[in-house]
């Protein structure tokens, strides 16, 4: 009898025991399954990680704790590479490697504020124009006869960022005293994955290798420059967290442009004719008014604030009274702006005179285009 | 767009006429202007930036085509640099919880096994159900108590017992009507234990069972026989007293008196 009354709760119990025993193996089966997908997926994106995190080229590995010397062999190399370049024929990887490790070796000793001597013919953006910067240097004066300072903003847009930063970075090294290159907004691993500099290196060299070299050098560029103590160079424009000039060189400028913070507006800042600080449009950055601009210039014994970042179409414009001028050297814009683009000389007298020129003119292709660039809405 | 566009191509002729027709005379007039000290210039012309060809344009727009350009490319910042930081958000929300899934929860894991750990408890209560040798260690698991039948308190069994004696010598003093009040006082007592009521559903137990096996020949009819009837309850009570299951055969008994008495 007591068999019988307890034989109902036996099989009760095995019910309730079977979906635990299922419910716990198909848990099991599972958990594996997705731990050994999430292994794989994890790899995958570590790699990617790995491959775009700063430094991965290597091409800063092994630096050397003193600046380049320039040997016979160096000099020769550099020239080699600087006539091949001037027929807008990109390097090879491999030559672009080297050209970036030599390139290390002379920017990592340079200060964030630059000090430079007049005389100096001051540039804007480029933007992978290197026709019209090739016209930039007949209209300014062959380097090193002339001395230089890019104000950024070398890649992107253009269709020849490659032989542009290539050339540029060639000349730096091969005259390193005469020609200044500035950091600009665009010298960024993420601005430049959006703008055109990373399909253009996998479209000319089959690989993001060049890119990875050119975004671990940008790192290495100054962010300001410092002419005769006087006037103060930059891509974009001030910051609310720099109110001296000695607060720019403790920043830290050897890493990805971030997001926000001093360093950030230094490269993506505008001036605005509205007093203050304002938010700027661009997402990073700050607006400043002429109030700002004019105080900076009292606090820091200045005359001039120059920089570049805004398209003119006269090549050059004054803003806040003359406290800020912007300089604009990509002729034409995007290959239809339009504009007049134009370098600022600055004499040994601190006299300053813009040379203003149109985009170059080459045998076989048309002035005008009617294409729209991918890059430009 | 269509301003721009506008402006653009009229630019675009422009441009191409001044090439088409004088190159290199437009080349030295560009030399020529640029020539000129920049300090000579009047600032507010700078400042505008407005060129002597646009001013046609400017009077109908309120934006030049150099500030239409511009907003233009701050719109576009704007978008790629909001993408950005959602990318970037993104990503540290997923480095987050890839580490927990790397890490999980100890409650998750444990959870299985609690649940198993209880279905191993179920199987004892019901192994302990099969045995009889031991009852003291029934007595002393307090699951067991709610499932086995044979794990009465012995407290609840003196109680019982008592009632019965009481109910039988009430019994041999009265008639019938005092038949019916002895039965009360019992039903009062079991209600009274909730483990004997667990233990022993009315509706889970066969009819058959619920009189002792030796009970079960007698017939309603025989009941009405006083006399015999308790005497022999009597007799059998005080055998009953001595061990546990015909203590509840005896509960099982006081119940069958009440359901005679009703009907």
């Amino acid at each position: 009898m007591d068999m019988e009354i307890d034989d109902p709760m036996h099989g009760s119990d095995e019910d309730q025991l079977s979906p635990t025993l299922d419910e716990d193996m198909n848990s099991d089966d599972g958990k594996n399954n997705t731990k050994a997908r999430s292994n794989d997926e994890d790899t995958d994106e570590e790699l990617e990680d790995f491959n775009f995190k700063p430094g991965s080229s290597g091409i800063a590995d092994h630096k050397s704790s003193k600046p380049l010397k320039l040997t016979n062999t160096n000099i020769n190399q550099l020239d080699q590479w600087i006539e091949h370049l001037s027929k807008c024929e990109p390097l090879s990887e491999d030559d672009v490697a080297r050209l970036c490790k030599m390139a290390v070796d002379v920017l990592q000793f340079e200060e964030n504020v630059k000090p430079i001597n007049v005389p100096v013919t001051i540039c804007g953006d480029v933007h992978g124009q290197f026709h019209d910067l090739l016209e930039l240097f007949k209209i300014g004066g062959p380097c090193p006869d002339t001395n230089y300072l890019f104000m950024g903003d070398y890649v992107d847009r253009g269709y020849y960022s490659v032989e542009t930063v290539s050339y540029l970075v060639a000349m730096k090294v091969r005259y390193p005293h005469r020609i200044t290159i500035l950091r600009g907004n665009h010298e960024s691993r993420q601005i430049t994955q959006v703008y055109g500099f990373y399909d253009e290196c996998l479209r000319k060299y089959g690989s993001a290798n060049v890119w990875k070299m050119f975004t671990d050098l940008f790192d290495y560029f100054p962010v300001t420059a410092l002419v005769d103590n006087k006037i103060f160079c930059l891509h974009g424009g001030l910051s609310p967290m720099i109110e001296t000039i000695d607060q720019v060189r403790d920043l830290n400028r050897i890493q990805e442009v971030p997001h926000e913070g001093p360093m950030c507006d230094l490269l993506w800042s505008d001036p605005d004719d509205r007093g203050g600080w304002g938010i700027s449009p661009r997402g990073a950055g700050f607006t400043f008014g002429q109030d700002i601009s004019e105080q900076f210039n009292h606090t820091n014994d200045l005359s001039l604030i120059a920089r570049a970042h805004q398209l003119v179409m006269e090549g050059y414009s004054w803003s806040h009274q003359q406290n800020v001028v912007t300089i604009f050297s990509a002729p034409n814009y995007c290959y239809r702006c339009g504009n007049q683009a134009a370098i600022m000389e600055v004499d040994e007298n601190h006299n300053r005179q813009f040379l203003q020129y149109d985009p170059s003119v080459r045998p076989g292709e048309p002035t005008v285009t009617r294409k729209t660039p991918d890059y430009f809405l | 767009m269509i301003a721009t566009s506008r402006a653009v191509n009229m630019n675009k002729e422009s441009k191409h006429k001044k090439a088409v027709a004088k190159p290199c005379r437009e080349r030295q007039t560009s030399v020529t202007r640029a020539m000129r000290p920049a300090v000579a210039r009047d600032p507010r012309r700078l400042s505008t930036s407005s060129s002597p060809s646009s001013s046609p344009m400017s009077a109908q727009r309120r934006l030049s085509r150099e500030e239409i350009i511009n907003e233009m490319e701050k719109e576009q910042d704007a978008i790629v640099v909001r993408l950005l930081r959602e990318i970037e958000t993104l990503k540290e929300e997923n480095s987050r919880l890839k580490n927990q899934l790397h890490h999980p929860v100890p409650a998750r894991r444990s959870s299985p096994f609690f649940e198993g750990e209880s279905a191993i408890l179920d199987d004892d209560d019901c192994n302990y159900g099969y045995t009889l040798d031991t009852p003291k260690l029934k007595l002393t698991d307090g699951a067991s108590r709610h499932t086995v039948l044979p794990l009465t308190p012995k407290d609840s069994m003196t109680h019982i017992s008592h009632s019965a004696r009481r109910s039988s010598r009430n019994a041999s003093i009265s008639n019938g009507t005092s038949i019916s009040d002895t039965i009360f006082p019992i039903e009062t007592k079991i209600h009274s234990a909730p483990t004997t009521n667990r233990n022993l559903p009315s509706a889970d137990l066969p009819h058959h069972t619920l009189l002792p096996r030796s009970l079960s020949g007698i017939s309603s009819s025989d009941l009405t026989e006083s006399g015999a009837l308790l005497h022999d309850r009597r007799r059998r009570s005080s055998n009953y007293s001595l061990d546990g299951s015909n203590s509840l055969k005896a509960d099982l008994m006081a119940k069958r008196f009440q359901t005679g008495s009703l009907k």
